[in-house]
């Protein structure tokens, strides 16, 4: 087989080199995480912002509400009556009030974070 | 393998070229995932307090854009690096093709190397090769085309179950905008390999798992027939002016392109492989003893090589 022989190339495109392939995924994938980043489009928990500050809640709108918070935090930000809430969902008295609510749906079967935020919406209506 | 297939000594410059860019972008690949081992052991080390190792995942990225568009939230389980990450995805691959896929995805690598084990096998135990032969042979786009025959029975069900990633990516999408939830994070196996730490049985690990069985018998089987992400990268694909073209004149029709091919795609038969399964992994191009004969190309998307413009001047 003579290797030097020259075919006709395509036409109308362009050759890319496969080194410089390899630089421009790289440049382009890695390029815009790091873009990204600085216009802070970027947080990997929902415990943080994406200044890296904890995440509080406002107490101003229930669709905040994540499961990993806690009882206690639900009920100091939206100042709801604790005991009104456990009898809401029939939550069991022994269940510390440092519990995630994801944690509660095991305990307490008409707990869900749906129809916790639906009370706390019906609690702040006049 | 196929009887068109004729192994030859590459000549020196496709021996140059065979080494150097394949080991580049498995070197890129053993660094992706050994990043993912990083996530996975970070959540063994420091469990709850380390990042979500779902935040990593480019296709939540996709799933809650939506939700992200209309009302400045992301939907449960996803966070701001789910959306940069995809985001990242879309821009490597509107330029650069799916090479997200050939080069990045560490589900993808992890098929591959599950196949390369497949292969290791079938050379220490001839049975297991024989039957492993016949299958691929069945497979191999070159089998029996052309012929009275038709496509044979493998063809066909390989065929038929490409279809399969957009019907996942259609069932994702639909579910995502009515019910506002993630419906495919329970099925996800990106989303069971970073939990890796977890040690929970889900069905997102049972769906890893077959994939992987499956990747032992067909190259890519998630990739080629379920990856709702690898959908939307070859559509959004056929946006980027970047491809292969193989030159007619040049080819000897050996067929190894096609034979190297880990997405099936008949290579040796195509002017530009525009095909939407192509991950641009580039083996077909370091295959080829024939430097002329294939390349990847700069070109304008849609435009088919014969219907261009001939060059005043060599490129
Ligand atoms: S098709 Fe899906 S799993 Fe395969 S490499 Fe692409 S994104 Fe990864
Ligand atoms: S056509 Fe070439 S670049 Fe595309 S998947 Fe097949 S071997 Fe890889």
């Amino acid at each position: 087989m003579n290797t030097q022989t020259t075919a006709p190339r395509a036409r109308g495109s362009f050759r890319i080199n496969g080194l410089a392939y390899a630089a421009l995924i790289l440049t382009l994938f890695f390029g815009t995480i790091q873009v990204a980043q600085y216009a802070g489009l970027w947080s990997v928990s929902g415990k943080l912002t994406p200044d890296g500050a904890a995440v509080q809640l406002s107490g101003a709108d229930p669709a905040e509400i994540k499961g990993w918070m806690t009882i206690e935090s639900v009920v100091d930000a939206y100042h709801v009556d604790k005991a009104a809430l456990y009898a809401r969902f029939s939550i069991p008295a022994e269940t510390p009030s440092s519990a995630a609510l994801k944690d509660l749906e095991v305990v307490a079967p008409d707990f869900s974070i749906t129809a916790l935020r639906d009370w706390l919406i019906e609690q702040a209506a006049p | 393998m196929s009887s068109t297939v004729s192994p030859r000594t590459p000549p020196a410059r496709a021996r140059w070229r065979r080494p150097s860019l394949q080991t580049l972008r498995q070197f890129v690949q053993f660094g992706v995932v050994g990043f993912v081992v990083f996530i996975v052991g970070n959540q063994l080390v420091f469990g709850e307090a380390a990042a979500s190792a779902e935040a990593f995942c480019p296709f939540g990225g996709l799933e809650t854009l939506y939700s992200y568009l209309t009302g400045g939230r992301t939907i449960a389980h996803t966070h701001l690096s789910n959306l940069a990450l995809f985001l990242a995805v879309a821009v490597t691959t509107i330029v650069a093709r799916s090479a997200f896929c050939g080069w990045i995805c560490p589900l993808g690598t992890i098929q591959e190397w599950t196949y390369a084990f497949s292969r290791w096998l079938q050379r220490r135990i001839p049975p297991l090769g024989r039957a492993m032969n016949a299958l691929r042979k069945s497979l191999n786009p070159r089998a029996a085309r052309g012929t009275a025959a038709g496509p044979t029975l493998g063809q066909r069900i390989d065929h038929g179950l490409s279809y399969g990633r957009y019907l996942v990516l259609a069932w994702i999408i639909g579910g995502t905008i009515t019910y506002g939830s993630m419906v495919f994070r329970d099925y996800d196996p990106w989303s069971a390999l970073l939990s890796l730490a977890e040690l929970q049985l889900s069905v997102g690990t049972a769906v890893l798992a077959v994939s992987l069985i499956t990747s032992l018998f067909v190259e890519r089987a998630w990739c080629r027939y379920a990856c709702p992400l690898g959908a939307t990268i070859s559509l959004m694909g056929r946006l980027s002016p970047v491809r292969i073209e193989r030159v007619e004149s040049a080819c000897t029709s050996c067929g190894l392109c096609t034979q190297r091919c880990p997405m099936g795609i008949d290579v040796a038969r195509a002017d530009a492989i525009t095909d939407l399964s192509c991950i641009t992994c580039l083996r077909c191009v370091n295959e080829c003893p024939r430097p002329e004969a294939i390349d990847l190309r700069l070109a304008i998307p849609g435009i088919h090589p014969a219907a261009a413009p001939a060059p005043t001047s060599g490129d």
